[in-house]
C-alpha cells in the first residue's frame, strides 16, 4: 500500500501543497478559476510554523483505526480498504465536530464545499486525492512539493509489523503501547505513535 | 454459539461489527424495546429540526441488521436474566443464550416533581421522543415552553424548541448552565450566549410542581415564583439503566452502573456490559464513575465484541470529552478540574486549562475546537508539557510543535 510520507526537516514553508491542494479539492479544478469560486476552495492540508524557522506539512494521517470514523455518529466517515483511505461523505455530515475533537492531528476543518447539496459547513479533510489516485496519480500536494518533503511511496514493511502488532493488542494504545513494543522505536516516531493511537478501536483484520 | 445482545444503541451497534469483523457463523439476537433500526441520539437535533435528515439518524443505514445477518427482536422489554440456565425473557417469550451483552443504555432521572404525568410533560432521550415532543408542538398552541435541566440534554431540547418558534426557559438547579461539563466562569458565558438566542435562563432555579388541570399550564418554583408554559421538558439527568440487572447475580453500583472488569465482562462468566449502562473508567485519574457518552459506548461495544467472541482487548479508560454546539457556538469540554487554572479569553473565544505537575488534566473551550484532540491526547498519554506551558493556550500551539520537536532528537522517515 502506498502512503504519503512527511518529511518535516525538509518542509521549508513555501506552502505550494496547500495551493495545489485547494484546487484540486475546487470544482474547476483550475488555479484562475478556483480562486473566484464560491466557497473559496479550501485546502486540506495546513503548513504550520513550529519551532523556530521550521515549518510542518500538517495532514490528515488515514489512522487505522480512526478515531474520528469511530466517533462519527451519522456514518458519514468510512475506509476505502483498497487505497487504505479514511473518506468523509459531506453528504451525511451534520458537522457535530466530534471528529474534529478526536483527531490529535488537528487534521479536519469545517468548512462550506461546492460538493455539498444543502448550504452548509460539513467536515474537510485529505482524501488522498482519490480522484487522481484512481487516474493512476500522485496525490497534489506531492506534486507540488518541490523539495521532497511530501512524497508517495510503498509503506515499510517494518512499519506495517510494527503496527499490527500494536493493533492486535491494545484498545486505547497511548502509554501502553510502548510496553507492547519489542525493540525501542525513535522518540519521533514514538511521539508519533503515541499521539495517533489514541485509539478507541482494535485495527486491521488478524 | 448463539450471541443475544440487549441494546441497538450505540455500544449493541458497535458490537455486533466487531463481532463480526471476525466472526461470520455466530448466530446474534439483537434485542430492544424500541422498534426503530439503531440510530444516534447525537443526532436528534437535526433530526428534531430537519425531519428529513432522518437518514442521518440511521447512522448504519435502515438495513443494518440484515447487513450484519442478526436477527432484530424489536418493541420487546427485557424483564428478566436467568444466568444460572442462560435464559433472558421479555413480552412472555425466552431466549437461550451462549454469551449475553447488556447494553442497555441509560435512563432519564427525574425529580420528585408534583403533576409530572401532565400531558404536554415530556423526556427527551429517545427518537420516540422527539417525535412527540415535535407531534404536541405543531398540533397544539405552544407559545412557551420550559426546559428543567441545563445539562447539554436540556440545551439540546431548547435548541429544538427554539427552532419552532417556541419562547423557552431553561431552569437549571446548579449555578451554572452545563453544570458537568463547565465551571462557573465558563458556564456563565454559555448562558450568556443562550440568552443572546432568546432563550431565558434561571439558575439555582428548583422547581417543584408542574400545574395544570390535564395539560400543563405552568411551572411553579420552591419560592413561589410561577412561569406560564404549554410544554415542559425533563432533561434532568441520565444515571445507568441498571434495572435490567436487578434481582440476578450480575453485580452493580447503585447509580454508577454495571461492573465490568478490563474485558468489559460482568461479574458472571459469559455476560458483558457496555456503553450508559456500566461503571466506566476514567483514564486519567482512574476514578471509576459512569461516562455516558457516545464515544465511550462505542468504545466499550466494540471491546466487548472483541472480547465475547475471544479476542482478549483491554478497556483502560475513557475521558469524558464532550463537544456541545449552542446555537452554532462548539463548547468542547474535557478532563477534570485538577490543579492550576491557566486561561486565555479574547473577544469571543474562551479558553481554559487545569494542569498539575506539568500534565494536562483537564480543558474546556468555548467557540473554537482547535487543538481538542491534541490537548486530549497529551492529556491521556500524560506527557510532560512544560516546554509548552507559556503558549499551549495560544493560536500558535499547534501538533508541528511536538514533531519539529522531535526531530532535533533524532532524524528519521515518517509515516501515517
Ligand atoms: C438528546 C441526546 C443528545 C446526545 N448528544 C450527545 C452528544 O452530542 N455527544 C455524546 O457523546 N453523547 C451524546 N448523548 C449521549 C449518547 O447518546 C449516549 O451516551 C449513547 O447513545 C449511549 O449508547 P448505549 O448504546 O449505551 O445506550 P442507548 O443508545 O441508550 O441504547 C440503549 C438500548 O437499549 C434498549 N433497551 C433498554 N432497556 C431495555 C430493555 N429492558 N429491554 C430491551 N431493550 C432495552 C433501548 O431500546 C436501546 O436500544 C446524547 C444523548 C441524548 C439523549
Ligand atoms: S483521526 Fe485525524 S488523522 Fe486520523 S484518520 Fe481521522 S482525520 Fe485523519
Ligand atoms: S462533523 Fe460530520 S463527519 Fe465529523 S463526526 Fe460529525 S457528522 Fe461525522
Amino acid at each position: 500500500m502506498k502512503t504519503v510520507f512527511i518529511r518535516p526537516e525538509r518542509c521549508i514553508g513555501c506552502k505550494h501543497c496547500e495551493i495545489a491542494c485547494a484546487i484540486e479539492h475546487s470544482k474547476s479544478k483550475e488555479l484562475f478559476t478556483a480562486i473566484l469560486e464560491e466557497p473559496t476552495p479550501a485546502p486540506r492540508i495546513h503548513v504550520l510554523p513550529t519551532i523556530g524557522i521550521m515549518t510542518f506539512p500538517d495532514k490528515c494521517r488515514h489512522c487505522n483505526p480512526a478515531p474520528c470514523m469511530q466517533v462519527c455518529p451519522t456514518g458519514a466517515i468510512t475506509r476505502n480498504k483498497e487505497i487504505d483511505t479514511v473518506l468523509i461523505n459531506g453528504n451525511r455530515c451534520i458537522a457535530c465536530g466530534m471528529c474534529g475533537i478526536v483527531c490529535p492531528f488537528d487534521a479536519i476543518s469545517y468548512k462550506r464545499s461546492w460538493e455539498i447539496s444543502i448550504e452548509r459547513e460539513v467536515a474537510l479533510k485529505c482524501d488522498n486525492c482519490v480522484d487522481r489516485l484512481m487516474k493512476g496519480f500522485e496525490p497534489a500536494c506531492v506534486e507540488a512539493c518541490k523539495t521532497n518533503a511530501l512524497s508517495w511511496g510503498e509503506i515499510e514493511e517494518v512499519m506495517r509489523e510494527e503496527r499490527k502488532k500494536i493493533a492486535e493488542k491494545i484498545a486505547i494504545a497511548t502509554t501502553s503501547a510502548e510496553e507492547l513494543l519489542e525493540k525501542p522505536v525513535p522518540e519521533n516516531i514514538k511521539l508519533w505513535r503515541d499521539l495517533g493511537l489514541v485509539i478507541k478501536k482494535l485495527g486491521e483484520k488478524g | 454459539m448463539r450471541i443475544v445482545v440487549i441494546g441497538t444503541g450505540g455500544a449493541g451497534v458497535s458490537a455486533v461489527e466487531a463481532i463480526r469483523e471476525y466472526d461470520k457463523d455466530s448466530e446474534i439476537f439483537m434485542i430492544s424495546r424500541e422498534n426503530t433500526p439503531p440510530y444516534s441520539p447525537c443526532v436528534l437535533v437535526d433530526y428534531f429540526q430537519r425531519k428529513e435528515e432522518i437518514d442521518k439518524l440511521f447512522w448504519k443505514g435502515e438495513d443494518f441488521y440484515k447487513k450484519m445477518d442478526v436477527t432484530p427482536l424489536l418493541g420487546k422489554v427485557v424483564n428478566k436474566i436467568n444466568t444460572k440456565n442462560k435464559k433472558i425473557s421479555f413480552n412472555e417469550e425466552t431466549l437461550d443464550y451462549d454469551k449475553l451483552l447488556i447494553a442497555a443504555g441509560g435512563k432519564v432521572t427525574l425529580p420528585p416533581l408534583k403533576g409530572l404525568n401532565k400531558k404536554g410533560v415530556f423526556t427527551f432521550k429517545t427518537l420516540e421522543d422527539a417525535d412527540k415532543i415535535r407531534e404536541w408542538i405543531k398540533k397544539g398552541k405552544v407559545e412557551k415552553g420550559v426546559v428543567i435541566g441545563g445539562g447539554f440534554i436540556g440545551l439540546d431540547a431548547a435548541m429544538c424548541l427554539t427552532s419552532y418558534g417556541v419562547k423557552v426557559t431553561v431552569v437549571e438547579a446548579l449555578n451554572r448552565l452545563l453544570p458537568r461539563m463547565l465551571d462557573y466562569e465558563m458556564g456563565t458565558l454559555v448562558k450568556e450566549i443562550v440568552e443572546r438566542n432568546g432563550v431565558a435562563v434561571v439558575v439555582n432555579g428548583r422547581v417543584n410542581e408542574i400545574v395544570g388541570e390535564e395539560k400543563v399550564e405552568k411551572v411553579k418554583f420552591e419560592k413561589g415564583e410561577v412561569l406560564d408554559a404549554e410544554i415542559v421538558v425533563m432533561a434532568t439527568g441520565v444515571k445507568p439503566n441498571t434495572e435490567v440487572v436487578e434481582g440476578t447475580d450480575i453485580k452493580f453500583n447503585g447509580r454508577r452502573g454495571v461492573v465490568v472488569n478490563e474485558y468489559m465482562e460482568t461479574s458472571v462468566k459469559d455476560v458483558y456490559a457496555a456503553g450508559d449502562i456500566v461503571e466506566s473508567i476514567d483514564i486519567v485519574t482512574g476514578e471509576k464513575k459512569p461516562i455516558l457518552l457516545w464515544s465511550n459506548a462505542l468504545l466499550q461495544g466494540a471491546i466487548a465484541g472483541y472480547n465475547l467472541i475471544g479476542r482478549k482487548v483491554k478497556y483502560l479508560g475513557s475521558t469524558n470529552q464532550t463537544i456541545i454546539k449552542v446555537f452554532n457556538v462548539p463548547v468542547v469540554s474535557d478532563g477534570n478540574y485538577i490543579g492550576e487554572e491557566i486561561k486565555l479569553f479574547s473577544r469571543d473565544v474562551y479558553k481554559k486549562m487545569y494542569i498539575k505537575n506539568n500534565r494536562i488534566y483537564g480543558y474546556m473551550l468555548i467557540n473554537t475546537k482547535k487543538n481538542a484532540g491534541l490537548y486530549n491526547s497529551l492529556m491521556v498519554s500524560k506527557k510532560d508539557i512544560s516546554e509548552f506551558k507559556d503558549f499551549l493556550l495560544t493560536d500558535e500551539f499547534n501538533y508541528g510543535k511536538l514533531v519539529t520537536k522531535a526531530i532535533t532528537l533524532e532524524k528519521e522517515t515518517y509515516q501515517y
